[in-house]
């Protein structure tokens, strides 16, 4: 049997595995660990376990508990809810202005967590029951909790960019830098449809009256200061990190600090939410873990049979592509695989793959993999948004209130996705919005 | 369902909740040695060589403890695009065969840790740094997680033996 049949019987047997609806990083791992003996035998029974030693030397890995842990603390701190009320007064008045806030507190969120996970809480817990309230259309404002919560993996910190760091070996702060710009590009054409379909149609977002808002200048202004903490530990955490005055590690364990800090002052640390957190934190960590174990067993044994040469063969020999060809390709198939993977276990399977590809190609670009980096993270928000299997859509409809039906989610998600593609468009047509930060950094 | 059976699945619901219950303060942990070690390197200066990788051990350590509680609690993503739009009947059907899978996988882990685990031990196997520390401790606590989730799998194969017969372990 020749090495491209072992490869795609064994992508085949891990898709149909995954698709019986057991546990993914087992059904992973299982595929992994049969490959291995059946073409090593006995000798490679060792393959799997030692995936867990491979991550000893990933340090940065060690984030991924820490960003968990904050995430989750933020979002019980008390900070989302004054927060909210900052918006709510201070675009109240603007065509859909509560989803053009709550647009804003997407950002906000971002900034100070690395998964899309808080920022999804955050949304519907707080702001989806003001605006359904209200009778803002639902679909828009689904759509807009969505989109907005995935910008968490593109502004910094962001888990997935570790992730992508450790596999490609390029710097987390570099990928970390290069993603603020397009993050706020992104947030900005988000909010720009928002107001335009508004606008166009007031009757998706109903005016606040009047005496709603009305409020003393001197009370808006102290609102203002619910900002404060978000951009405190923002500093603290990422611009300590990027100016190289602490290690990555060292940050994250500042953020997780400075969420047990925020927490305390607002006075909602307690012995429960401690603990609460502590099992949330195990929870999701194990969760990430375990795929990755799979996953990092799975590619060792993908790595062995040269899939690596394979695809190169492939893309650039037999169907002689383009440079750009290919990675349009490259960004196709993760879109494709994202409806089928979980985005990490994708990132841990294809990721070697693609990557010493992509090193190779010649675009013109400086800093090729950072910016490659930035497309993939991309890619991601798509996976999570996208049916059939979206990580957020299905936590949505959990955390959701039970009017929105999983239709107005399905319903909601298309302009977003359409927004996001649009965005990467313009990254590949200028590199520069990702490349320009890091590189005045660098110096 | 055989009383032996029931209790057998009880004890390892509770054996997971009681790792569990414990093994998630090692967030804790990790958060204070870290803390420490920007405390003491940023402040006075002294950098330490234990404390980035005494984080790694905790780390493996926090995801391996809490392996049968996962299982337990069925948090671990599945692919739901069929899956969900079945009846609770035919997953349970589904899970029962499948289960086997995840047990393989677990069992080629545990065949393999305690291949590694005997190499350590022969060796005296330690992490090459500074430091130093040996591997045998937590490549033993890893081999004692693997057989416990191998077990739990086992009580979940009963569970859905029994969903699958319409009847519910208690």
């Amino acid at each position: 049997m020749s090495y491209e049949t072992i490869a795609v019987l064994m992508f085949a047997g891990m898709v149909f595995l995954m698709l019986t609806g057991q546990r993914v990083f087992a059904m992973i791992g299982a595929v992994a660990a049969a490959s291995a003996l059946a073409l090593y035998g006995n000798a490679s029974a060792e393959l799997p376990f030692n995936a867990a030693f491979k991550l000893f030397s990933w340090h940065a890995l060690l984030t991924l508990p820490l960003f968990v842990f904050m995430g989750h603390m933020m979002s019980k701190s008390g900070i989302a809810e004054e927060l909210y009320q900052m918006m709510h007064v201070w675009f109240g008045k603007l065509p859909g202005g509560l989803a053009l806030g709550t647009v804003f507190l997407m950002v906000i969120i971002s900034a100070i967590n690395g998964l899309s996970v808080a920022g999804l809480a955050i949304g519907s817990a707080i702001a989806l029951p003001e605006m359904l309230r209200r009778g803002y259309d639902k679909a828009l404002i689904t759509g807009v909790v969505q989109g907005g919560s995935t910008l968490g993996i593109l502004l910094p910190p962001s888990v997935v960019m570790v992730l992508f760091a450790v596999i490609a070996r390029q710097p987390v702060s570099d990928l970390w830098l290069a993603g603020v710009f397009p993050g706020l590009i992104m947030a900005v054409i988000f909010a720009a449809y928002v107001w335009i379909r508004c606008k166009l149609n007031p009757s998706l977002a109903p005016k606040l009256s009047d005496e709603e808002l009305a409020m003393p200048l001197v009370d808006k202004l102290k609102l203002l200061r619910a900002g404060i903490i978000p951009v405190l530990i923002f500093v603290v955490m990422i611009g300590l990190f990027v100016t190289g005055y602490t290690s990555l590690l060292e940050s994250a364990a500042v953020g997780a600090v400075s969420a047990i800090l925020a927490a305390a002052w607002r006075g909602r640390l307690s012995f429960a939410l401690l603990n609460e957190t502590a099992r949330e934190t195990m929870s999701v960590t194990a969760l990430f873990m375990w795929v990755i174990l799979g996953a990092l067993a799975f590619s060792s044994v993908f790595d062995g049979i040269g899939a690596v040469r394979a695809i190169e063969n492939v893309f650039i020999n037999n169907w002689e592509l383009s440079p750009w060809a290919v990675i349009l390709l490259m960004q196709a198939s993760f879109i494709v695989m994202g409806m089928f993977l979980d985005d990490t276990a994708m990132l841990v399977i294809v990721a070697p793959l693609y990557i010493p590809l992509v090193a190779q190609l010649d675009l013109g670009i400086d800093n090729q993999m950072i910016w490659f980096g930035i497309l993939y993270t991309m890619t991601c928000q798509i996976a999570y948004i996208s049916p059939p299997f979206g990580y957020n859509l299905f936590l949505m409809r959990g955390l959701a209130p039970k009017e929105i039906t999983l239709i107005d989610i399905y319903k909601s998600i298309w302009p977003f996705v359409i927004m996001i593609i649009l965005t990467i468009g313009l990254l590949m047509t200028f590199p520069q919005i990702a490349t320009w930060l890091p590189s005045q950094f660098r110096g | 369902m055989a009383a032996v059976i029931r209790s057998y699945v009880s004890l390892m619901d509770r054996l997971a909740e009681f790792i569990g219950a414990f093994a998630k303060y090692l967030i804790y942990l990790m958060i204070g040695v870290l803390l420490f070690d920007v405390v003491s390197d940023k402040a006075f200066g002294f950098v330490q060589n234990w404390t980035v990788e005494t984080a790694q051990f905790t780390l493996a350590a926090f995801y391996f403890l809490a392996g049968p509680k996962t299982l337990k609690d069925d948090s671990h993503v599945r692919l739901d695009l069929i899956y969900a739009n079945l009846s609770d009947r035919t997953k349970a059907w589904i899970d029962m065969i499948t289960i086997w899978i995840v047990t393989f996988y677990l069992s080629v882990m545990l065949w393999g840790s305690i291949s590694s685990l005997q190499y350590s031990w022969a060796t005296n196997q330690r992490l090459p740094s500074l430091w130093a520390p040996s591997l045998v401790p937590i490549k033993v606590l890893m081999t004692i997680c693997l057989v416990l989730m191998i077990l739990q799998c086992f009580a979940i194969f009963f569970k859905d033996l029994a969903r699958a017969r319409g009847k519910v372990v208690a």
